[in-house]
């Protein structure tokens, strides 16, 4: 039986856990060190201590950065779960052979790569919507892009098209868990689809919330290469996201230790606002 | 390879010194200094690229412009509102497309006016300490007049519409561009950069003055052995003083060479022979953002030029940002 003291357990465990050490632990723990030096990724590095993270807590950008990934990451998780759900429980009537199809449809934005897919949607931003905007006359279509207003919706918009597909298999694999008997009762008991939606499958659903709230809430945090792809972080650094921000303040500004210990801020962060919200769905989990 | 002399500055504990290479002593005048720290040369021009206002010389001719004899500030600004009054009939969407979008771009931009400020010399842009904007005025006559006359608003355009969607199809008169994009209008209509193309200086010191200089430099690992440093100046030297290679970088990098043993007469692209012109004649100032603190001209700059194109700061903010930003880097 494999237990905490056979060889064989560490002997599968290592490969996983070499590869974390090297990718996660090594990283995180250098990287805490130069944070509290002046590193400048080549020759200078002398111990300054705390330095960096006052500096990093006056840096007007770097807190402008934060902000609006935390107004992008709330507008986008409230609509990618909100449309994941709906697309989820419209699958998962009886639609015989439409449901793969509608599945694989819905879940397809997702494999695209973030950068490709930062690169079509500004092209249907710029081209397109221009384009609609020149044969109809409405000014709504014109100028996305070029504003902060119109750069955050575009970021929205491009996230939620990429993501709702997968929170939706999620959604869909909770939801054909649900007892059929739970369902049955409830409707011999009389209740209507919406108190049985409400009242039945969102309480069971709540694990699921658990799982893509934590992945929604975590991706829009971290995004970078859709930010690259779709804004450059312009115009005026209004659409910069904090992953940018970091990344630009590294290797554009060469300021390596200080970069890591935005990094570090940044990385408690998330930490925080992760395990708050999943503290919170579990305690609302129920069991059948 | 090294974008200058603030790379330099960054890579130099691991660069060979080159000052007594055939490359050395064959190159232009001056074009070593953006590689040359405390006298030591480390770096070897790969090519001297040129920039500043690339126009279109047959919409100029069109709107009964001499492009030629422009040669005040006045002159270029009465040139710009007559090609404006004249926009329907040219076809233009614009008198500008300068990309804002693209913050290299407005660094780029920038150093007309910082250049005279450190006297054209790129040490002297490395070490200081202050920016002081001598040439503020300047830097604000040009500036608004390409953000009042832009196609699309300035902060937000690229490269691509610039250049390919707007210049190459003669929908504005007017870029900030270089050398480089003669490649790209030729795959796109071949006629533009022999007949059309032709670049307008600027007046912001003394006299009219474009962007040149060495881009990029080549420079060496010392911490190789000895024998693949040998090999790797051979290999440099080969590159510029070969017959074969000499041609294939006129004719098919279309670069315009740095070094004295190539002639002026085997430049044929029109504009990359004006720019050779305009080198040999002194009437350059050199790639001095390629010296400004690290990220400093796209970030800073490029940024700021931004959000002072979006009305979204005032002028008065923009450059105390680029003032104070600068004295902060060069603590």
């Amino acid at each position: 039986m494999l237990t905490n003291r056979s060889k064989s357990f560490w002997l599968l465990l290592a490969p996983a856990f070499v590869a974390l050490l090297v990718v996660l632990f090594i990283p995180l723990f250098t990287g805490g060190y130069y944070s509290l030096t002046n590193w400048n990724g080549n020759t200078i590095s002398d111990f300054i201590g705390l330095e960096n993270y006052l500096r990093a807590f006056k840096d007007q950008a770097f807190i402008n950065s934060l902000l609006f990934t935390a107004k992008f990451s709330v507008y986008s998780v409230i609509l990618i779960n909100v449309i994941a759900l709906l697309l989820a429980t419209l699958v998962t009537q009886k639609l015989g052979r439409w449901t793969t199809l509608f599945r694989t449809v819905f879940f397809m934005p997702n494999l695209i790569g973030g950068i490709i897919l930062g690169f079509i949607w500004q092209f249907i931003f710029n081209k397109a919507f221009e384009s609609i905007a020149d044969l109809t006359g409405i000014n709504f279509f014109n100028g996305w892009l070029n504003t902060p207003e119109t750069g955050f919706w575009g970021l929205v918009i491009l996230f939620v098209w990429q993501m709702s597909g997968y929170m939706m298999l999620i959604y869909i694999s909770f939801l054909n868990n649900i007892p059929e008997e739970i369902l049955e009762a409830a409707d011999m008991d009389g209740a209507n689809p919406l108190q049985v939606f409400f009242r039945i499958k969102l309480p069971m659903l709540m694990p699921a919330f658990t799982v893509t709230l934590f992945l929604t809430l975590s991706n829009a945090f971290k995004i970078y290469d859709q930010n690259l792809a779709l804004t450059q972080g312009g115009p005026f650094n209004s659409t910069q996201m904090a992953a940018m921000n970091i990344y630009n303040e590294a290797f554009s500004m060469r300021k390596m230790g200080f970069a890591q210990s935005k990094a570090m801020i940044f990385l408690v962060i998330i930490v925080i606002i992760s395990i708050i919200q999943i503290s919170i769905t579990r305690r609302k989990e129920i069991s059948a | 390879m090294l974008g200058g002399l603030a790379d330099t500055q960054t890579w130099e504990h691991k660069l060979y010194d080159l000052g007594d290479t055939e490359l050395a002593q064959k190159a232009i005048e001056g074009t070593l200094e953006g590689a040359t720290l405390n006298e030591t040369v480390y770096g070897l021009p790969m090519n001297i690229e040129g920039y500043g206002w690339l126009i279109n010389k047959e919409l100029f001719q069109q709107a009964g412009i001499d492009s030629e004899a422009i040669e005040t500030f006045a002159d270029f600004k009465e040139a710009v509102e007559t090609l404006d009054s004249k926009k329907e009939e040219l076809g233009l969407d614009g008198v500008f497309g300068f990309s804002g979008g693209e913050t290299w771009v407005s660094s780029q931009f920038s150093s007309n006016f910082f250049a005279p400020e450190f006297n054209d010399s790129l040490k002297e842009t490395l070490e200081a300490k202050e920016l002081h904007l001598t040439y503020e005025a300047q830097l604000k006559d040009y500036a608004d007049l390409a953000i009042q006359y832009n196609a699309q608003p300035l902060e937000s355009m690229d490269y691509s519409t610039s250049v390919e969607e707007l210049f190459a199809s003669e929908k504005v008169a007017i870029i900030h561009q270089g050398n480089w994009i003669v490649p790209t209008l030729n795959s796109l209509d071949d006629t533009f950069a022999k007949e059309k193309l032709a670049i307008v200086p600027m007046q912001v010191g003394d006299g009219s003055k474009i962007v040149a200089g060495p881009a990029w430099y080549w420079g060496v690992n010392k911490d190789k052995e000895q024998e693949v440093i040998d090999a790797s100046i051979q290999f440099l030297t080969w590159m510029y003083t070969d017959e074969e290679a000499m041609t294939a970088i006129i004719d098919d990098f279309e670069f315009i060479p740095a070094y004295t043993n190539f002639s002026s007469d085997d430049i044929s692209d029109p504009l990359s022979n004006d720019i050779y012109t305009y080198l040999t004649n002194g009437q350059t100032v050199p790639w001095v953002h390629n010296s400004y603190p690290d990220g400093y001209g796209q970030n800073i700059f490029g940024v700021q030029f931004q959000a002072y194109a979006a009305d979204q700061i005032s002028w008065t903010e923009f450059t105390d940002q680029l003032k104070s930003s600068w004295a902060q880097e060069r603590q």
